[in-house]
């Protein structure tokens, strides 16, 4: 009796299926939403994953939701069913533990019944849980949104007066469907899972993850990571989307029975592995394997630090952003964010931005456990993040995006995306108008010779230019040569240029158009509002434009356009002076996209109706005055030390200021570049350093600028020509109109004087011939005598090298000179033939030398 | 006449000879070999992963254009949700992979743009 205890307990837990006792590893669940195209492909991976089965020490378990309509095999049912995947085993009547009926998979409840019921059923140390569909990365839900798409809706959108209840239905459908990215749809009912209702399900459940997978596309995004950072411990997704075959099952689970005891971080990077090795490195595929511990708080703050540190270079950070490796046909938006981080480092010389970028290659390199892609994606490494740029990416930058209470747009990355678009606007200045063309769709010989060119691309040119009263535009575009109906243009302008539309429907802001209805020219507004309640774009009803006056023809051979808008009565209402969010186009009727835009595809990206992807267009503040500075200014290989011009502006209003330059050698030739624009009572000063900066090519070739100065006083600026002389500072002649045959030179005795502006003196050259590193000293007095300093180091020149010493080199090291006319009197351990100094200045001829005397016995050195 | 009305003769008036090469997913489906390789453009539906075209046959993000004649996946372009249901035309290339004919898109438009262009 005594030995039947012992056996009969033996026996009981011999009874007790070994998941009850926690005898297995692994629960390996997959929340199988087949109910859509992927049918087929689901079947496969059912199979894949039987190949393999369930096991001691691993459950494979499975619901599965198919459809009616794509694969009739395994019976060609078409309800939700669940399954503990076995060895051999298909998804044929019977070989289901439950059939759940129809079942909504996009529906969070659904899947937190799974997760509650795999979890009670089949317990286990570790979980996995892998979420098989579509997918398209990141998106929020407004906060009002519960559950089912319609619900939604409903409690996020009004009805529109007059929109019936099933119109509402589907309009509120369909945006809630553009507004939100997903992880999973149900095709039956028309629904899909967003990325927070997973987030809600897991904690439905009371559960977390060891390891969460997304057998979808897109999905391998820091904002995604972010979102579900606290529910599991591993996520693996792809960066780009996922083949038709998804994961291989096979193999990984293959691997997992094989090594139960992984952790999450092994099985995720065997996942990783055996979906590289699948698809092969010839291809397009990527998938990483993502420790989530390390994204919030560490990427999370490095990305916030990282986005605010770029506020500056933005030229470089647009060819960094070109550069980046971008995912789904670069069309979605997605970049690499670790690649886009190197890029920056590699562009800007900020040295708070370059360190903000290494900081995220460094939090994004301790986030990726593993990673895969393939030679279509040699930059990828692991997580994506959201930047839709102009002309680039597909879609426009959702507003949607910043919306958030707690979650990852709580950082500063959508507002750099903002500020980023803001700051790399292409502009248009427009011309003063001193001659009113007559608008009659030809543009005449001369009549538009005081506009702005602006190349629309395509081989169309516009036209633009203002006064205080009107703009005009004209187009010629040599793609069209016929008038038909529907030709047409169009002006989109946001004219308070906050980029964003007005947000009520009182808008006086939109477009025009002006189109040929085939007997006369019609002209329309129609205003444009966003509405953030439901972050879409309203469009009010069109009306007539009576500020719009336009004509067209073909008279010269091919269309062209002429628009005269009122800025004063109308929708677009603009002073001189004024910068203007742009966008406009001229269409030939017919085609698919506008024969010319700017800026450049913008209506073929679908960025059109943004105003963050719109140009500025700057009014012309007035009428231009012209002045010529001859050979004064001759950038060599010291920038930094030949005179400068000095505008002080006068009038009342702000002035803008534009060179035209010849380079001497005839390499550099160009037209209107805009140096900037002085407020109304404020100096500005600009050189040679200046100029080259703006005009690409010419840092080191002398040359002749010709500048422009517009504004509505022009005779007000008091232009001047700084030099130095033994005053300190003196002043230089400035001729307007044609240069006078041999009409100046500089002498430069007293050579230095650093004045508010240090940068624009002449510069002392040194070779050092003496065949050992040579230190220079210099003495140091300020005219006003407030500044003594002696044997003031600046610096050796080696042996056999040359530097160059200017104002700004001894102000750098002469505390307290800034700003002050100066004499400085150099020194040096070298005879006089060994150190041989030079002192450059400007002349007629180019360069020339000014003599050089011994400090303490008047010899000549020079 | 109303602007619907207008709309529908302007494309049936005017709508000008498709080029490279104009077609219906029918004309494709019944001699592939004919638009393998080649441009076309098509207008159609967008059903967005809807419309019981079959499995798709590049990525899971594939969509589906239908027209009158039938049914055809587009890869290698991105649609947004908010194109689902409405008119576009797709220039691409005609493609094949494992037996299932489609096309690697190049562009997608809207139809309704040729109207008034946005």
């Amino acid at each position: 009796m005594r030995r039947f205890w012992p056996i009969f307990l033996l026996f009981l837990l011999l009874l007790i299926p070994f998941s009850a006792m926690g005898a297995n590893q692994w629960t390996f669940m997959v929340y199988m939403n087949a109910d859509n195209n992927l049918e087929a492909a689901g079947i496969d991976d059912f199979l894949e994953m039987a190949s393999v089965g369930s096991n001691a020490d691993v459950d494979i378990i499975v619901q599965f939701d198919r459809v009616s309509g794509y694969d009739n095999s395994y019976d060609d049912w078409t309800t939700c069913r669940r399954f503990r995947i076995t060895s051999g085993m298909t998804p044929a009547n019977g070989n289901e533990i439950q059939d759940l009926g129809e079942c909504n998979m996009a529906d969070p409840d659904t899947l937190r019944d799974f997760i509650t019921w795999a979890t009670t059923n089949y317990p286990s140390p570790k979980y996995a849980l892998v979420i098989w569909n579509h997918g398209d990365g990141w998106r929020e839900m407004v906060e009002k949104a519960k559950k089912g798409a319609l619900e939604e809706a409903k409690e996020v959108f009004l009805m529109r007066e007059g929109e019936g209840p099933s119109e509402f239905a589907l309009r509120a459908s369909r945006r809630l469907r553009d507004l939100y990215r997903t992880a999973g749809y149900d095709e039956t009912s028309d629904d899909f899972l967003f990325i927070p209702e997973i987030a809600s399900a897991f904690l439905a459940a009371g559960r977390t993850f060891d390891l969460l997978g997304f057998d979808a596309c897109l999905m391998g995004m820091v904002e995604v990571a972010y979102e579900l950072a606290h529910s599991a411990g591993v996520m693996v997704g792809s960066e780009e989307t996922e083949p038709g075959d998804g994961w291989p099952y096979d193999t990984i689970l293959g691997d997992l029975v094989a090594n139960p005891g992984w952790g999450a971080q092994q099985l995720g990077t065997c996942i990783v592995n055996r979906y590289g090795e699948f698809y092969g490195t010839a291809g397009t595929e990527t998938m990483a394997a993502v420790d989530l511990s390390q994204v919030d708080p560490a990427l999370y703050n490095a990305i916030d630090a990282f986005a605010q540190a770029m506020d500056t270079e933005w030229s470089h950070l647009q060819a960094a952003r070109a550069e980046t490796e971008e995912f789904n046909y670069r069309e979605v938006g997605h970049i690499d964010l670790y690649h886009f981080a190197e890029r920056v480092a590699a562009h800007c010389t900020d040295p708070g931005i370059i360190g903000a970028a290494s900081q995220v290659m460094t939090a994004v390199g301790n986030a990726v456990i593993a990673e895969f892609h393939g030679s279509g994606h040699p930059n990828a490494h692991g997580l994506a993040i959201y930047f839709p740029e102009r002309a680039l990416s597909y879609e426009a930058y959702d507003r949607f995006y910043e919306d958030s209470s707690r979650y990852f747009p709580l950082c500063h990355w959508d507002e750099f995306v903002k500020d980023y678009l803001i700051n790399t606007a292409p502009v248009i200045h427009s011309a003063w108008c001193s001659a009113p063309p007559t608008i009659d769709g030809v543009i005449s010989p001369g009549e538009w010779d005081d506009a702005q060119e602006v190349d629309m691309g395509n081989g169309v040119t516009a036209y633009v230019m203002n006064d205080d009263h009107y703009l005009w535009i004209a187009w010629d575009d040599p793609n069209d040569n016929t008038l038909d109906a529907f030709d047409q243009v169009g002006i989109y302008f946001d004219d308070d240029h906050d980029h964003c539309w007005d947000t009520t429907s009182g808008t006086d802001e939109g477009n025009y158009w002006a189109s040929w209805d085939g007997t006369s020219w019609v002209n329309e507004f129609r205003g444009i509002w966003y509405d953030f309640a439901t972050y879409s774009y309203r469009f009010l009803p069109t009306v007539t434009a009576s500020d719009l006056v336009s004509s067209g023809s073909v008279s010269s051979g091919h269309m062209q356009y002429e628009v005269r808008v009122d800025l004063t009565t109308g929708a677009l209402q603009a002073s001189p002076g004024d910068t203007v969010g742009f966008y406009f186009w001229c269409w030939d009727a017919g085609s698919f996209l506008p024969d010319g835009s700017w800026p450049a595809g913008l209506s073929e990206h679908y960025q059109w109706r943004e105003p963050l992807y719109y140009g500025d267009l700057r009014l012309s503040s007035g009428a231009a005055a012209e002045f010529v500075v001859p050979y004064f200014m001759a950038d060599t290989l010291a920038p930094d030390y030949f005179s400068a011009l000095r505008i002080f502006n006068g009038s009342s209003g702000p002035v803008d200021v534009f060179v035209e330059v010849r380079s001497d050698d005839g390499v550099v030739s160009e037209d209107d570049v805009y140096l900037g624009s002085i407020p109304s009572g404020q100096t500005a000063y600009f050189n040679s350093a200046t100029i080259s900066a703006a005009v690409p090519g010419l840092s080191g070739r002398p040359f002749v600028a010709f500048f422009t100065v517009e504004g509505a006083e022009v005779q007000d600026l008091g232009l001047t020509m700084l030099a130095v002389s033994p005053e300190g500072l003196t002043t230089m002649p400035i001729y307007t109109g044609p240069v006078p045959a041999g009409s100046w030179h500089i002498k430069v005795p007293y050579f230095m004087a650093d004045t508010l502006f240090p940068q624009y003196f002449t510069g002392m050259r040194v070779y050092n011939d003496s065949g050992s590193d040579v230190e220079i000293f210099a003495d140091v007095r300020s005219d006003d005598g407030t500044v003594v300093a002696n044997n003031v180091s600046l610096g050796v020149v080696p042996a056999g090298q040359v530097t160059y010493i200017n104002s700004s080199t001894i102000s750098a090291a002469v505390p307290g000179l800034h700003g002050k006319p100066f004499v400085a009197t150099f020194r040096a351990a070298v005879s006089k033939d060994e150190l041989i100094p030079v002192v450059l200045v400007i002349s007629q001829d180019g360069f020339s030398y000014v003599p050089i005397y011994d400090a303490d016995t008047g010899e000549l050195l020079r | 006449m109303s602007g619907a009305v207008v709309w529908v003769l302007f494309f049936a008036c005017t709508f000008p000879p498709l080029s490279p090469v104009g077609v219906t997913v029918g004309e494709i489906r019944s001699h592939p070999e004919h638009f393998l390789g080649k441009e076309v453009i098509i207008r159609g539906r967008c059903m967005g992963w809807r419309g019981n075209c079959g499995p798709p046959p590049v990525t899971r993000s594939d969509w589906v254009l239908r027209d009158r004649s039938g049914c055809i996946y587009v890869t290698g372009t991105y649609v947004p949700r908010s194109l689902w249901g409405e008119e576009v035309i797709v220039e691409g290339v005609v493609e094949e992979k494992d037996g299932l004919i489609y096309i690697r898109g190049r562009r997608v438009i809207r139809g309704e743009r040729v109207k008034k262009g946005r």
